[in-house]
């Protein structure tokens, strides 16, 4: 029984300084005590307290969750932006921070709004590089096409692999919460249906019940009856989208959804709860999908759709992170689909199957963030599919056999320290069978303090192609630290706004990362006379703590200084209401 | 560049700043620390009057910062006109902090700027080199954009520092401005400086790490142009001036190769150095059906497109060898050729883990006492280490050191060392406590590098002439050492490893007190073990040598032993941990030495069973397998007497097991359950899907993901083997096997499932099969018929298996699947004794159908070991051999290396309280890296045991390696992370300087004392 607003809102006065500290270590440990029934309705117009950020297919679209976290409203929001506005003008900053068309918060007021230094002040003659200093805020309300109000605590943003149903699990009412999507165009404009949140019928612009996945044990397609367990945090989908598994923070509990989507992308139904698993590592935060690559299996590699090869393939698996074990568990996913009958027996379910010990650090016990990278194996693949004949397939198997990298982001006791695990899974025992499970942890990484999140994305390299990175988000030291993953070194640190959690990216494909395709013109900006733009360019982080967005600049191919830094502020850090 | 460790201040205020007492919060300056280099500075000069003036840095030989003692004050540090600091790059800060080793303080190099400020650099370093003649230090960088070497003149390093002491020459700020630089064309991994010219010159090699479109390469540089732009070299020719990042003078680029040659692996010597070629354990097995193991396949080859990534470098006067991060290898490289990079064939590491190697952290040994030099290369993917012998680089094998006697511990891979946790960093220090007295005296020179020697014949405690050899003021009963024989006197060539956990530990390589490590005898009367090799005896009384003395003590020439009294040999062997303990059963000190805890116990489900007396024959008897020829060194009733005959041997204890000593390293404490027909631990957690290929003659039930070979299944051909040299064995000991025992053995699957409600829909579904038909018999057509029909032929699931119905033997067991057949009983009631496994006919069909109806396609169970009982160890688990050989099919491994990895013992018959003496390598006994015991009846080994009686008992006596942790110091008041990165012996402080990625910054292990020697400099 949720408690009533007006006793949550004095009993959130006081920790509400504390609790931004601690937020997003474990975001919303204040679950199951949100009331949408009253109270102030959160700003239309402006972020608060994000931690979501997805990008839509086509790359027109931003969609941020908004988390309500000190409950001064009485929901969150979900919000859908320009980005093709917001991509030109970041790219105008990068050209002149003061460019005319560019809605500055404060015109002339700030330092480098009203006189950007050209160079540094060092004498040394180089460029003054924007970023944290220069990349002065712009009205975030004139990019704003939708908002929706949604429940609190909203911990996390992710589309569906089909990018037409994006879904967030939230902690105010403990469910995943979803929306429809019309997926819009790379080579045009983001129609106006890509910005609308389809959430149902809006009552006070309020999404509807039915979009709120777990609440209801009686919700159609639940079959077992069940529902979902407080503070849901971690989302990770199976490779073809049917499936979602969720973890949860104070539990030792993880949860299985369908997506509603079939195997093509196509909507067929409601999301619904399907399984909970039980006496899985408390503390449970993020989790990813194990990457099997059938070519793995000799029965697959001219077959992927035979018999043969369907009894090989593992089934999915996901791996999920502790933070308060010093170890990862495996969940498998059985779809388990009815396909001998309509009895209550042939449903979903996830079975707990291993448990891997984090020792290659004294600072395994708080990991959170997890992201696994299969470029070596598309790369490898890449090249061998150039070849013929029987080494062609002995070398597509030995490539889809290399261990996918994984990336684990890891706090540690001290505030101050956290760094990133890597580990390797899928290997080639001695006695030549495969396992494409099997992980060992094999380095880490020594990073300042907070590591929170873990992405892989691309930068453009100064040739103007893909080259992958991995991007660790830094709570507490206010830094995105840049990782190559092949070198396994910090390419980079990124100086970003207080508080950082959620981050997106212009959208990509892996196997074009994997081949280091050339990086396409955006077409969209093909006739502007004062922009050009790749397809690919920017990474977006959310400052949780100052409720604003900020562009980090990607592309190196011509060597310039805003490489790797922010160059565009979404949004006004030191607007009235947001938590100091 | 600032930073300040604000955090918990900045809680503290937000929580309202009501602490009534201040709290100190070191300020920090270290961020990302990662390599470190050593220079000896001359800071003060003191005149004949004896005063002391600060003078503009001088750099020194770092054998010139002559040691500094343990007991050191702080006044006595203060006077040291030459200091010794360490240079530690700063990868998050882009910078190279200066420590003051013999204050323990970060120099602040700018006195004019608030907080300790460093030496900048370019952003993210990644390696730091010292010049031969120490004037300058070299610094790679990988800094996007713009990857460079800088330089800094050794005498600038220290900036400002001293200027309250009344100033010196040249105190300025250092500025990145001021270092010349030159540009790499590819970012950085790491630096070296390599000898040409017979050590007069040097090169800098440097390795570039992989970018779009160029692979990794090491790169010479000519330092002339970077010395003539810092005014170190007056020489005319091309120079690099400071702020000018001109392209670095390459001598040489070399593309690092990617070609992994075949190897021939070595064994490392085995510590037993009077055996030439090592011992022979061929024969010392035990008996098993080799005739059914495969020959594994090959790990198939890495695909092509790997690419080189370097990563550490170590450097050995003209060679540098790199270690690969994506490849198997050590590249190495050599300079002599006018600083032209030239790579030989590279060093490969093996794959025993099963994975490729990702090599880390390398290390190069000083010299044993035979000349001989090794390089440690950590894996990364598993946390071993690697041990390449590179004392002849250039003729030694390419191979790694294999473990010698793998058998003997067959729990980490034969091609590496491995640890509790993962090994992150490596360094060597060859460390003594020189001699400086002797029976004759004081030393006129303290004598280091002396080997122990207990051979009588080098002279005794008692004896009036001074020793023959002064190796023998080390033993044991010696009173000239100043630290006694024991693991905590480090005497020799170590390694000190850093592990994942936060704790270092040591490596023995050549310890010099080995021949005093040992049990005595070491004859064959008092051979403890299989290494435990007799020791020739001395050919005559001039004999010295160190491993002629089969029996150290002698009463005429002292009263107590020479030796440690360990109870295993050799105690102390290169390439393994380093215990912390003296392996021996001390009244005192402990016992150390591996045994079990009280007496195993046996019982049923919770209830006691009598084992002894007349009750007790009905029951079976746990009981020791021997070892012929050996004696028990833990059956020892006074275990430090120095002579054999004084220990007073007790007789062993019945019910009980024989401890192995073999490899002490192998023991671990934990609690052993040995049960009947027990369950293979984790065999229960999958669930398997249902089906037949043979009409239901069979029934498969397939897990894709289910590993059946890996959790060590045998099926019926694994069980007929097993059986066939049972009985050969048992017809060497006058006993018989049964004629139908081939026919029972086998593991057998037992469905854990309930029977689904009766009002299930599930029961009203059609059920079609693979073969179009139907599991249900035709008669049973209503969900509530069906329903019944399971129930009585199944039962409900219990877990003492109270329906044998739900027993479904394995004829086939698979990685993937398991075919299953079903039991025949000779009687009307089914008995779980007598049964015989039926094999695939027709007669099953409808028994199998049935089965497959009543549990819905798809079911969990759990595998038992048919007709055997199951030792499982609660830290080792279940040991077995069983692999995935051809078509997936679970066969036992012929890996020599898996001989005992064991856990299923037959019952032995016995006639009455006799049993007969089994030895440990009988195919009647059960012999693990632990233990060996026989189990013994109730009568005639052919009558039932009940499934699941059980001995349980507790083994204690683990090896204990030392290990020291890095967590904890006094000034951290919680456990800190650590994140080691790299390790620098430092001979003038006998310590060890350990540099923390995290939160320990620079750490040092006092070899003296075993222990941390200060808190962490940070």
């Amino acid at each position: 029984m949720p408690a009533p607003y007006s006793k949550l809102r004095s009993d959130f006065v006081l920790p509400r300084r504390l609790a931004v500290l601690t937020a997003v270590l474990g975001l919303a440990s204040v679950a199951a005590c949100y009331s949408d029934s009253a109270g102030i309705e959160p700003p239309a117009n402006n972020m608060y307290y994000p931690t979501g950020l997805a990008v839509s297919k086509g790359g027109g679209v931003l969609y941020v969750a908004n988390s309500d976290f000190d409950l001064k409203y009485n929901g969150g929001t979900l919000q859908s932006y320009d980005l093709t506005s917001i991509r030109r003008h970041a790219a105008l900053t990068i050209s002149n921070p003061q460019d005319p068309d560019l809605p500055l918060l404060r015109g002339a007021s700030g330092p480098c709004a009203s006189a950007v230094p050209i160079e540094k002040s060092d004498g040394s003659g180089d460029r003054q590089p924007l970023g944290e200093t220069c990349a002065p805020p712009v009205d975030a309300t004139r990019y704003v096409r939708d908002t929706a109000i949604v429940s609190a605590f909203a911990n996390d943003l992710a589309f569906s692999p089909s990018g037409n149903r994006l879904f967030f699990p939230v902690s105010g009412n403990a469910s995943i919460m979803w929306a429809d999507i019309e997926p819009d165009d790379s080579a045009q404009a983001a129609p106006s249906t890509s910005f609308t949140i389809g959430c149902g019928t809006r009552t006070n612009n309020r999404c509807d019940a039915s979009h709120q996945a777990g609440a209801s044990a009686t919700e159609p397609g639940n079959t077992r009856g069940i529902t979902l367990p407080g503070q849901p945090f971690g989302m990770a989908f199976t490779a073809d989208g049917t499936g979602l598994a969720v973890t949860h923070q104070a539990d030792t509990v993880a949860s299985l959804l369908t997506t509603g989507l079939s195997s093509t992308g196509s909507r067929v139904s409601a999301p619904a709860l399907q399984f909970l698993i039980g006496e899985v590592p408390n503390g449970s935060t993020g989790i990813a999908l194990v990457p099997h690559d059938v070519d793995a299996y000799d029965e697959c590699i001219d077959a992927p759709s035979s018999a043969a090869c369907i009894a090989t393939v593992p089934k999915p698996a996901f791996l999920k992170t502790s933070k308060t074990e010093s170890t990862l568990a495996l969940l498998r996913y059985y779809a388990d689909e009815g396909s001998q009958g309509t009895s209550s027996l042939y449903r979903p379910y996830l079975t707990f199957e291993r448990l891997y010990p984090v020792a290659a650090t004294s600072i395994g016990v708080d990991q959170r963030g997890i992201a696994i990278d299969a470029n070596a194996r598309l790369a490898c693949k890449a090249q061998a599919s150039l070849l013929t004949g029987e080494t062609r397939r002995t070398t597509i198997r030995g490539c889809a056999r290399l261990p996918a990298r994984v990336f684990i982001a890891n706090r540690s006791t001290s505030a101050s320290y956290g760094g990133l695990l890597v580990g390797e899974i899928g290997a080639t025992a001695a006695d030549g069978s495969y396992d494409a499970d099997a992980l060992r942890i094999v380095s880490s990484i020594p990073l300042l303090g907070g590591p929170s999140r873990v992405h892989l994305a691309p930068i453009i390299d100064v040739d103007g192609r893909y080259s992958l990175r991995v991007f660790v988000v830094a709570f507490d030291s206010n830094r995105v630290f840049v990782v190559n993953p092949e070198t396994l070194q910090v390419e980079s640190t990124i100086v970003v706004g207080q508080g950082p959690f959620a981050m997106a990216f212009d959208p990509f494909k892996f196997d074009e990362v994997a081949r280091r395709d050339l990086v396409a013109d955006d077409a969209r900006f093909a006739q502007d006379p004062k922009v050009k733009l790749k397809r690919y360019r920017f990474g977006y982080i959310a400052s949780f703590t100052k409720s604003y967005v900020q562009a980090i600049d990607l592309e190196n191919t011509s060597m310039s200084p805003t490489f790797e830094r922010v160059v565009f502020t979404l949004g006004d850090p030191s607007a009235a209401g947001v938590s100091k | 560049m600032k930073l300040r460790h604000v955090g918990a201040l900045s809680c503290l205020a937000l929580l309202g700043a009501c602490q009534q007492d201040p709290i100190t919060v070191p300020e920090r300056t270290f961020e990302g620390a990662d390599a470190i280099e050593l220079l000896c500075l001359r800071t003060f000069a003191t005149d004949a009057t004896g005063k002391r003036t600060i003078i503009a840095p001088v750099p020194l030989d770092e054998a010139e910062c002559s040691p500094l003692p343990a007991e050191a004050t702080t006044d006595d540090v203060k006077a040291r006109d030459a200091r010794l600091y360490g240079l530690v790059t700063q990868t998050l800060r882009g910078e190279v902090a200066v420590v003051d080793l013999f204050e323990g303080r970060v120099i602040d190099t700018d006195s004019a700027t608030p907080g300790i400020n460093l030496v900048p650099v370019g952003q993210n370093p990644t390696g730091i080199a010292l010049a031969n003649d120490r004037r300058a230090v070299f610094v790679s960088t990988s800094e996007v954009n713009k990857p460079a070497i800088y330089l800094v003149p050794s005498t600038r390093l220290l900036g400002d520092f001293g200027v309250d002491l009344g100033g010196r020459d040249g105190a300025v700020t250092p500025r990145i401005v001021d270092w010349p630089a030159c540009s790499l064309p590819q970012p950085a991994g790491g630096l070296k400086v390599a000898s040409i010219d017979g050590g007069a010159g040097y090169v800098l090699v440097a390795t570039l790490l992989p970018v779009a479109g160029s692979d990794a390469k090491v790169v010479t540089i000519d330092p002339l142009p970077l010395l003539r732009g810092a005014g170190l070299d007056a020489t005319t020719g091309n120079r690099v001036d400071p702020g000018a990042l001109v392209p670095c003078p390459v001598i040489s680029s070399t593309s690092l190769t990617t070609k992994i040659p075949s190897v021939t692996p070595k064994a490392a010597t085995d510590g037993v150095p009077y055996v030439t070629g090592g011992v022979d354990l061929s024969t010392d097995r035990p008996e098993s059906a080799q005739s059914t193991c495969e020959i594994l396949p090959a790990t198939p080859p890495e695909p092509f497109s790997v690419r080189s990534v370097p990563g550490s470098l170590v450097a050995d006067g003209r060679r540098v060898y790199v270690a690969d991060k994506a490849l198997p290898i050590v590249h190495t490289i050599d300079v002599s050729s006018d600083g032209v990079a030239k790579e030989n064939a590279p060093l490969v590491a093996t794959n025993d883990s099963g994975a490729p190697a990702r090599l880390g952290s390398l290390a190069i040994s000083p010299e044993t006492r035979n000349f001989e030099r090794f390089l440690y290369a950590i894996d990364q993917s598993d946390g071993g280490v690697f041990v390449f012998d590179v004392t002849q680089v250039d003729s030694s094998p390419r191979g790694p050191l294999m473990r010698p006697h793998p058998e003997l511990n067959p729990f980490v891979p034969k091609d590496r060392i491995r640890f509790g946790a993962a090994a992150v960093s490596v360094a060597f220090a060859r460390h003594d406590w020189p001699l400086r007295k002797s029976k004759q005296g004081d030393l006129s020179t303290t004598r280091t590098g002396l080997l122990c020697n207990p051979n009588p014949n080098a002279g005794g405690e008692l004896d009036a002439n001074p020793y023959r050899d002064d190796g023998a003021a080390y033993r044991a009963n010696a009173s000239y050492a100043d630290v006694a024989l024991g693991p905590t006197r480090l005497r020799g060539v170590f390694a000190i490893v850093t592990l994942a956990s936060g704790v270092v530990t040591v490596l023995d390589i050549d310890d010099w007190d080995a021949p005093c490590r040992r049990p005595d005898p070491l004859n064959a009367a008092g051979r403890v073990g299989s290494l435990a090799v007799p020791e020739p005896d001395a050919i005559n009384a001039n004999d010295l040598d160190h491993y002629h003395a089969p029996i150290a003590f002698s009463s005429a020439s002292g009263t107590a032993s020479p030796i440690s009294l360990e109870v295993t040999f050799p105690v102390s062997a290169p390439h393994r941990a380093r215990s912390s303990l003296l392996l021996r059963n001390d009244p005192e000190k402990g016992n150390a030495v591996p045994g079990v805890v009280g007496s195993p116990q046996l019982s049923f489900f919770g209830t006691a069973r009598v084992v002894v007396g007349d009750d007790g024959l009905k029951n079976p008897l746990l009981a020791p397998a021997g070892a012929p020829g050996f004696i028990d060194p833990t059956l020892a009733f006074v275990p430090l007497s120095p002579t054999l005959e004084g220990r007073n041997f007790v007789a062993a204890p019945k019910p009980g097991v024989r401890m192995s000593v073999d490899d002490p390293t192998v023991h671990v404490d934990q609690e052993w359950k040995i049960s009947y027909e027990g369950i293979l631990p984790d065999s229960n957690r999958r669930p398997a899907a249902i089906s037949t290929t043979d009409g239901y003659q069979s029934l498969t039930f397939r897990n894709q993901d289910g590993r059946f070979c890996n959790l060590g299944v045998e099926d019926i051909a694994v069980g007929a083997a097993r059986v066939s040299v049972e009985r050969a064995a048992g017809a060497k000991l006058g006993l018989t096997i049964g004629a139908d025992e081939a026919t029972r053995v086998a593991d057998y699957l037992q469905i854990d499932d309930d029977i689904l409600a009766v009002d299930n829909p599930y029961w009203i579904e059609n059920q079609v099969d693979e073969n179009g038909g139907s599991c249900w018999d035709p008669s049973l057509t209503s969900g509530q018929a069906r329903h019944d029909a399971c129930v009585q032929a199944f039962g409900e699931g219990d877990a003492r298996g109270g329906n044998l119905y739900r027993d479904l033997p394995i004829v086939e067991a698979y990685e993937d699947r398991l075919v299953v057949s079903r039991y025949g009983y000779s009687g009307s009631a089914p008995d779980h004794a007598s049964r015989v496994v039926n094999a695939r006919d027709a007669s099953n069909v409808s028994f199998l159908k049935l089965a497959r109806c009543c549990f819905h396609n798809q079911t969990k169970f759990r595998v038992r070991t048919g007709r055997r009982w199951l030792a499982l160890g609660g830290v080792s688990g279940y040991l077995h051999h069983i692999s995935r050989g051809d078509a997936g099919r679970c066969v036992q491994s012929c890996d020599s290396a898996d001989v005992l990895l064991n856990s299923r013992a037959p019952s032995v018959a016995r006639a009455g309280a006799a049993v007969v003496d089994v030895p440990r390598n009988s195919a009647l006994a059960l012999r693990n890296p632990f233990f060996s015991f026989a189990m013994f009846g109730p009568g005639d080994g052919g009558a039932a045991v009940e499934r699941d009686l059980e001995w349980k008992f507790s083994t204690r006596g683990q090896f204990t390696p030392f290990q020291i942790s890095l967590r904890t110091s006094s000034n951290q008041t919680e456990a800190a992370p650590t994140l080691t990165k790299s390790m620098r012996y430092v001979p003038a402080l006998s310590n060890v300087a350990i540099v923390d990625g995290s939160s320990r910054g620079l750490t040092f292990l006092d070899l003296r004392s075993l222990a941390l020697r200060r808190d962490p400099i940070y």
